[in-house]
């Protein structure tokens, strides 16, 4: 036996008596074995000298008054069948969430850590120093609250314990307290007996592994290993040529809803359709085309597998994190039946689109539609301009709220009608040809300029109108202005007067 | 002498040392065993408990001979505690004397 053994069997012997008492009596003990050393003896021959452990526990729980041997033969009494139940319960569930959650949130605290560090880099207004140390102190103070809440749960089942302890009678209740007052994390730590030195150089290393690695991923160009959720790799697709051209042709559609994207559609002599979706990484976007319907449709679910045999696809993450843009390239022998783009604030534009249909919504964004041929247009906006330049249309139907119209060079089948609707925005008519032009405004200016139509309703309500054609010697079938404020000042001959 | 005889008064004998010189745990102990033997773990608990009972304090005291020592002194209610014990003894000493015939009253 060594001074270590005895002192521990010493210790264990006293253990019905409460911590501090204990304490004070192996405290003499360890003063009897460092006056030891000093006299040149050996433990050993202290501990001969000394009465065994057992025996000195005796006489000092005497002296406090507990009979050591009733005491043991109290403790079963006293720990009854419900007694251990709830002991059982409360310690083992208590010893679930530690063992458990503990290791796991430690771990997550290290995984946000990480992340908030890889997010962070993006949002360049802090200097990288000031986001490495603000990141880092928030998680160490992190680490030494997660401890702090696992005593303070220590402490609360404790309390819980000696609840129901004092539910039980016996002469040794108070002891059983006494041991349950003293579990703690911290003195389980002083009890396992790790030199303080293990300890700092175990937190130290990770501490470093951990800062390290932040540093590592912080500057590392391309952040792989963590990407925000959402973000996907670049994913191209191409085809034989012929195989896709005969598939959509006459039935190719494109339906989406395209929120706060920049979205352009273009025709190219390229044989291919290209789809470029350039995004955001907290967008999901996805594509789905069915080949049966011959519908491609754009919309939040991951469905890319039809679609993508016909289309080149092109997924990128911009560089700019902050602008999204969809690029459609269709080669000039496909022709599209009908077009459906909707953006919410960024621009669409439509080039060379020749097709049936063409359907764009759009809330603050500019609407553009440029040399395209369709038999059926309708344009929506609230805030964004209409601008529709060089096209050739049977009925067109425009609706805006505060956005201007203009409309330049349209010219127009038999029977055609251009209804145009808005409450402040001017509207603005330069060479139209067409069979019946309606125009409705509450504040909005009216102003058309060599518009040669058989047919032409303004109605508004405090809007002027102006109306000069160059040819003053074409005539309207029907001129109509109701307005109740607006004047309407024209040069152009009609029929009715 | 019987131990429960020696416990009643291990108190008394403790606070007469310590009153004489300031003393640390060990040495009180012999020098009590000197003159009645007792064993060594008797001592602790008594010495603790007058420290809890106020009846004495305890210093740490650098020696020339070993290393620091914890010494314990008696405090004011310490010495007027000893007086109380020994009229006890005493007194308690005469009546027993007197009546197991040692001693005429």
């Amino acid at each position: 036996m060594n001074k270590k053994q005895f002192l521990r069997e010493l210790e264990n012997e006293l253990s019905l008596l409460n911590y501090n008492e204990r304490r004070e009596i192996i405290s003499f003990y360890e003063d009897r074995f460092q006056n030891a050393i000093f006299e040149g003896k050996t433990e050993e021959d202290l501990i001969n000298e000394l009465e065994r452990p057992s025996e000195i526990a005796k006489n000092v729980l005497n002296e406090y008054g507990i009979n050591s041997g009733e005491s043991k033969k109290h403790r079963i009494d006293l720990l009854s069948v419900f007694g251990i139940i709830w002991f059982d319960i409360l310690v083992s569930s208590w010893l679930v969430t530690v063992s458990v959650v503990v290791p796991l949130s430690l771990a997550a605290s290290w995984f946000s850590y990480i992340w908030v560090f890889t997010v962070f880099k993006y949002y360049s207004f802090f200097p990288a120093l000031l986001r490495f140390i603000g990141v880092s102190a928030g998680y160490v103070i992190y680490f030494f609250v997660i401890i702090l809440l696992m005593e303070l749960g220590l402490k609360i089942v404790t309390r819980i314990l000696n609840w129901h302890i004092n539910v039980f009678t016996g002469d040794n209740y108070k002891s059983l307290k006494n041991k349950i007052d003293n579990i703690s994390i911290f003195r389980l730590f002083k009890k396992l007996n790790i030199p303080n030195k293990v300890i700092l150089i175990t937190i130290g290393a990770s501490l470093i592994t951990t800062f390290v690695v932040a540093i590592i991923l912080f500057y590392q160009e391309d952040s792989s290993i963590i990407i925000p959720s959402g973000t996907r790799s670049v994913e191209t697709h191409e085809l034989e040529t012929d195989v896709y051209i005969y598939n959509i042709s006459d039935s190719f559609d494109i339906t989406g809803d395209f929120e706060d994207m920049k979205i352009t559609y273009e025709v190219t002599d390229s044989d291919k359709l290209t789809v470029t979706h350039s995004y955001n990484y907290d967008n999901e976007f996805t594509i789905d085309y069915s080949e049966t319907s011959k519908y491609l449709n754009m919309f939040d679910e991951s469905k890319k597998e039809n679609w993508l045999d016909y289309i080149n696809w092109d997924f990128s993450i911009n560089s700019n994190y902050l602008v999204q843009e969809l690029h459609i390239e269709v080669p000039s022998n496909v022709s599209l039946n009908e077009l459906d783009l909707s953006s919410v604030s960024d621009p669409i534009t439509i080039s060379d689109y020749i097709g049936d249909t063409l359907d764009i919504d759009s809330v603050s964004s500019a609407i553009s539609i440029i040399s395209s041929e369709f038999t059926n247009g309708s344009a929506d906006n609230v805030s964004g301009e209409i601008i529709i330049n060089g096209v050739a249309t049977k009925d067109l139907v425009i609706n805006s709220i505060s956005g201007n119209v203009e409309l330049n060079t349209i010219s127009s089948q038999e029977n055609s009608r251009i209804d145009i609707d808005s409450v402040s925005g001017n509207v603005s008519l330069l060479e139209l040809y067409a069979n019946e032009v309606s125009i409705e405004t509450i504040s909005g200016d009216v102003s058309l300029s060599n518009v040669y139509v058989s047919g032409m309703d303004i109605q508004t309500v405090s809007g002027n109108a102006d109306y000069y054609n160059t040819d003053t010697s074409f005539v309207l079938d029907d001129l109509n202005f109701d307005s109740i404020s607006g004047k309407f000042n024209h040069s152009v001959p009609n029929k009715q007067n | 002498m019987s131990t429960q005889l020696k416990k009643g008064v291990l108190e008394l004998c403790v606070l007469n040392i310590l009153e004489n010189q300031d003393s640390y745990g060990y040495d009180i102990y012999q020098a009590v065993n000197e003159k009645m033997m007792i064993s060594e773990s008797t001592i602790y608990p008594i010495l603790r408990k007058l420290v809890k009972e106020g009846l004495c304090t305890t210093y740490l005291k650098e020696s020339t001979e070993g290393p620091p020592r914890k010494y314990f002194k008696t405090t004011e209610m310490g010495n007027k505690k000893l007086d109380v014990l020994k009229n006890n003894w005493i007194n308690f000493c005469r009546t027993v004397n007197l009546m197991i015939g040692c001693e005429k009253g």
